[in-house]
């Protein structure tokens, strides 16, 4: 009995992991894109709009990553450590790029040369990206192990997947920013997002076999789960076909409102494909959920606090995006 | 350069350098966020179109500082994991769900409604309005309170046990009710409130002096000489009593604290040394100026009463640098006095002019003084918490893992680097801050400011005007 309640716990807490996760690649994704797309924008006064119009949820999209971090450490806290020990480097490296990206937010409106904060913006954005690719990366390619007490690889995380998976977090990240803007704006800005929603979906769907086909190689167990369950992934593969199919649907018919529904509806199917394949590792080749978990008591104690308030906390973060709907524009 | 060899202490000063770096933001973020809730509410009661200006004005320097603290906090929740790694794995059952609490309670809450409150003026109604700045201020509270839980348990243990090489909670609620962790809060708290109070206190004072929106800047002044009139004191109070429960807890930095070796002999009073130089080497001090008895007087509250000393702990179980804590904690009990001086004596001028009730007309030399003390919060906070910090070792965790079986064991040059960044761009960005903060008070409130919608609406009158 007391183990069926542990393994529900572990799993409930795997599955609020994962919500919490999608919510952040969603949130800060598209975030993180616009950054990254604000380095593409020639137009000052565009590039202004695009970093004017985060000003009111930067901060909340970003805090999602400290939930992430405060839940892995309590819930799963071997990984906890095991992970951020082993990707030192691009952990460091996201670190310092959130903190120039951050303060660009205010720091632009009182420095004399506001273009270099802009700048700060459009590069913290993109070296976060990067160093999340890297981390997922190494973590998906197992190059994550516990290393309790051994000295830690300090470069293990980098190889050509990882280069790859940053590749496609980058790629995604934009596509979502793209998205966003399409709701978001109006003229100018307009035709540039909508251009750069087409050339990301192109290259994501381009790039999004062959990493589905990488995974499987550099960690074998992927493939054998497919293997054995063709049936399953080919369902779920179609399933991520469709949002994309409709997502170059809409941008065909210049519907800009639906975009970064069928984006983040993408996103979503492809999280879930992601956990099916490693179920139930939860550093993948390494560590599973039951062995990096705290005790029952944890589980359950924190499940009340963190699960009861996750309706209220998705409740009035809607509610921010709802007071802001609209067309971007500068709220100073 | 040894010690860019040795990975442990980079990372201790790593994480020193980044403690001490964020500690600084949420002091005014806590405190500025209830002031803001203060001036809106008097805005909304009096309809005085100058609390609508405060509100204004001062929400400029809590955003920009919020910024700061925003992303020098985001380090400090990774690095349990990157540095600490041994820490993390040992203490997560406990540690990591309070941190998780902290997210989840806390930090979401300010974040979620800190958009409304900063840019939501005009499109959301005034009592939306009034919540939002209200659940900003309630989640760094409640921030700053899970914090000081965690904290509290790194020095204070209670309620569970290691098994395994993890610890293990046997009773959150005997881990959540220890009194001395509320102590600690209310002690943390209360600086926040005082730090916040003496910036708007200084910053309004400095107006006064440059006659610039003189009438506008009395109110804020008098705000700030009101919230001190009742922290000040108070917090000399539970400084106090946190202060006793040290010397109860953890004899050993309560014993550093004031310098004392020896454990006085039954009978026998401890003497208080005002100055002392300890030498660990020698367990002694080379020279004291000490008062007979009044250790014993101030710990236990008698003549004779018992005071551990620092011998009962063999030398690798005391704390290191013990003139730093010494000296550390005399800086901050110095600070908290002038503080609480500087309020008592403008109290002064302000009750002598009670037949007067418009007007606060402080002398020169204190509205100079009220200017000085502005960084006299942050100097007593970073002191208390260098007290705090460095009086647990050689503990990570009091009494069950010690700081050097805590650390990740990373390339020394990997540690040396992200250390040196750390120290590059946190320098940066208190420069960038300060400058950027001057110019906003340079600069002023915006007396024009146009009300937002939902006022108009209410008060078409005002409109006219």
């Amino acid at each position: 009995m007391e183990h069926q309640v542990s393994e529900f716990l572990i799993n409930a807490w795997a599955s609020i992991f994962t919500l919490m996760l999608t919510a952040y690649v969603a949130l800060d994704g598209f975030d993180l894109g616009i950054g990254i797309l604000s380095l593409m924008e020639r137009d000052s006064s565009r590039k202004a709009v695009m970093m004017e119009g985060l000003s009111g949820v930067w901060d909340a999209n970003e805090t999602w990553l400290v939930l992430l971090g405060g839940t892995l450490f309590g819930a799963f806290p071997l990984a906890y450590a095991a992970v951020l020990e082993a990707l030192y480097a691009p952990v460091l490296l996201m670190l310092f790029a959130l903190i120039f990206r951050g303060v660009a937010f205010e720091f632009r409106l009182y420095a004399r040369r506001p273009a270099g904060w802009l700048l700060a913006f459009g590069i913290g954005s993109l070296l976060a990206a990067l160093a999340q690719g890297f981390a997922l990366g190494g973590l998906l390619g197992g190059r994550v192990l516990d290393r309790a007490g051994k000295p830690v690889e300090f470069f293990d995380w980098f190889s050509p997947f990882s280069v790859l998976a940053t590749v496609l977090v980058i790629n995604l990240y934009v596509l979502l920013g793209a998205c966003y803007l399409l709701r978001k704006s109006d003229g100018g800005l307009l035709d540039s997002a909508h251009r750069w929603a087409w050339r990301a979906v192109l290259s994501l769907v381009l790039l999004l076999p062959i990493f589905i086909w990488c995974s499987t190689r550099v960690m074998p167990s992927v493939g054998e789960r497919w293997g054995a369950e063709s049936s399953v992934f080919a369902i779920l593969a179609s399933c991520l076909a469709i949002p994309l199919l409709m997502l170059m649907r809409s941008l065909y018919q210049r519907r800009n409102g639906s975009p970064f529904f069928w984006s983040l509806t993408a996103l979503i199917l492809a999280i879930i494909g992601l956990v099916l394949s490693h179920y139930p590792f939860l550093v993948p080749g390494s560590m599973t959920l039951h062995s990096a978990a705290s005790s029952t008591k944890t589980l359950e104690f924190m499940l009340y606090a963190v699960g009861g308030l996750l309706p209220f906390i998705l409740g009035y973060n809607a509610y921010q995006y709802y007071v802001f709907r609209g067309h971007l524009k500068s709220e100073h | 350069m040894e010690f860019l060899q040795d990975t442990l202490l980079l990372s201790r000063l790593q994480f020193a350098l980044t403690a001490i770096f964020h500690i600084l933001w949420p002091l005014l973020t806590v405190g500025l966020s209830i002031f803001l809730v203060v001036v809106e509410i008097l805005w909304l009661k009096t309809k005085d179109r100058d609390y609508f200006v405060h509100a204004r004005f001062w929400s400029k320097l809590f955003l920009l500082n919020f910024a700061v603290g925003v992303v020098s906090g985001i380090p400090m929740e990774f690095e349990f994991g990157t540095n600490w790694a041994p820490f993390s794995r040992m203490t997560g059952e406990f540690f990591g769900n309070i941190l998780g609490y902290d997210g989840a309670m806390a930090l979401m809450l300010e974040a979620g409604f800190l958009g409304i409150m900063m840019f939501g003026w005009n499109r959301v109604p005034a009592g939306m309005h009034l919540f939002a700045t209200i659940m900003v201020a309630l989640g760094s509270s409640l921030s700053a309170f899970w914090i000081m839980i965690a904290n509290g348990w790194m020095q204070a243990p209670t309620g569970g046990h290691i098994e395994a090489g993890r610890y293990v909670v046997d009773s959150y609620a005997e881990a959540l009710t220890n009194p001395y962790h509320y102590w600690g809060y209310a002690h943390m708290w209360l600086a926040c409130i005082e730090t916040s109070l003496l910036v708007v206190g200084g910053v309004s004072a400095w107006y006064i002096l440059k006659h610039r929106h003189q009438s506008l800047f009395l109110k804020s002044l008098k705000l700030a000489l009101a919230g001190l009139l009742a922290a000040a004191p108070l917090q000399i109070l539970v400084g106090d009593v946190t202060g006793l429960y040290i010397f109860e807890l953890q004899p050993a930095k309560g014993a550093a604290i004031e310098a004392h070796w020896d454990t006085n002999p039954a009978g026998q009073g401890a003497e208080w040394h005002i100055l002392a130089w300890p030498d660990k080497q020698e367990q002694d001090n080379d020279w004291a100026i000490s008062i007979p008895n009044a250790l014993s007087l101030i710990v236990a509250h008698s003549l004779d009463g018992q005071v551990k000393g620092l011998k009962e702990s063999v030398p690798t179980d005391q704390p290191p640098a013990i003139a730093l804590i010494f000296y550390s904690f005399r800086m901050m009990f110095i600070a908290g006095l002038a503080m609480a001086a500087l309020t008592l004596g403008s109290a002064y001028y302000w009750w002598r002019q009670r037949q007067l009730p418009m007007t606060l007309d402080l002398p020169a030399w204190l509205l100079k003084t009220w200017v000085a003390a502005i960084p006299l919060g942050y100097v007593a906070t970073e002191c208390g918490w260098i007290v705090r910090e460095v009086g647990r070792q050689p503990w990570a965790v009091y009494g069950l893992l010690r700081t050097e079986q805590a650390a990740s064991t990373l390339p020394a040059s990997a540690v040396a680097t992200s250390l040196g960044l750390f120290a590059v761009v946190y320098t940066f960005l208190l420069a960038s801050f300060l400058v950027f903060a001057r110019r906003i008070i340079m600069a002023g409130p915006n007396v024009d400011q146009p009300l937002p919608v939902f006022m108009l609406s209410a008060h078409p009158e005002q409109e006219k005007a």
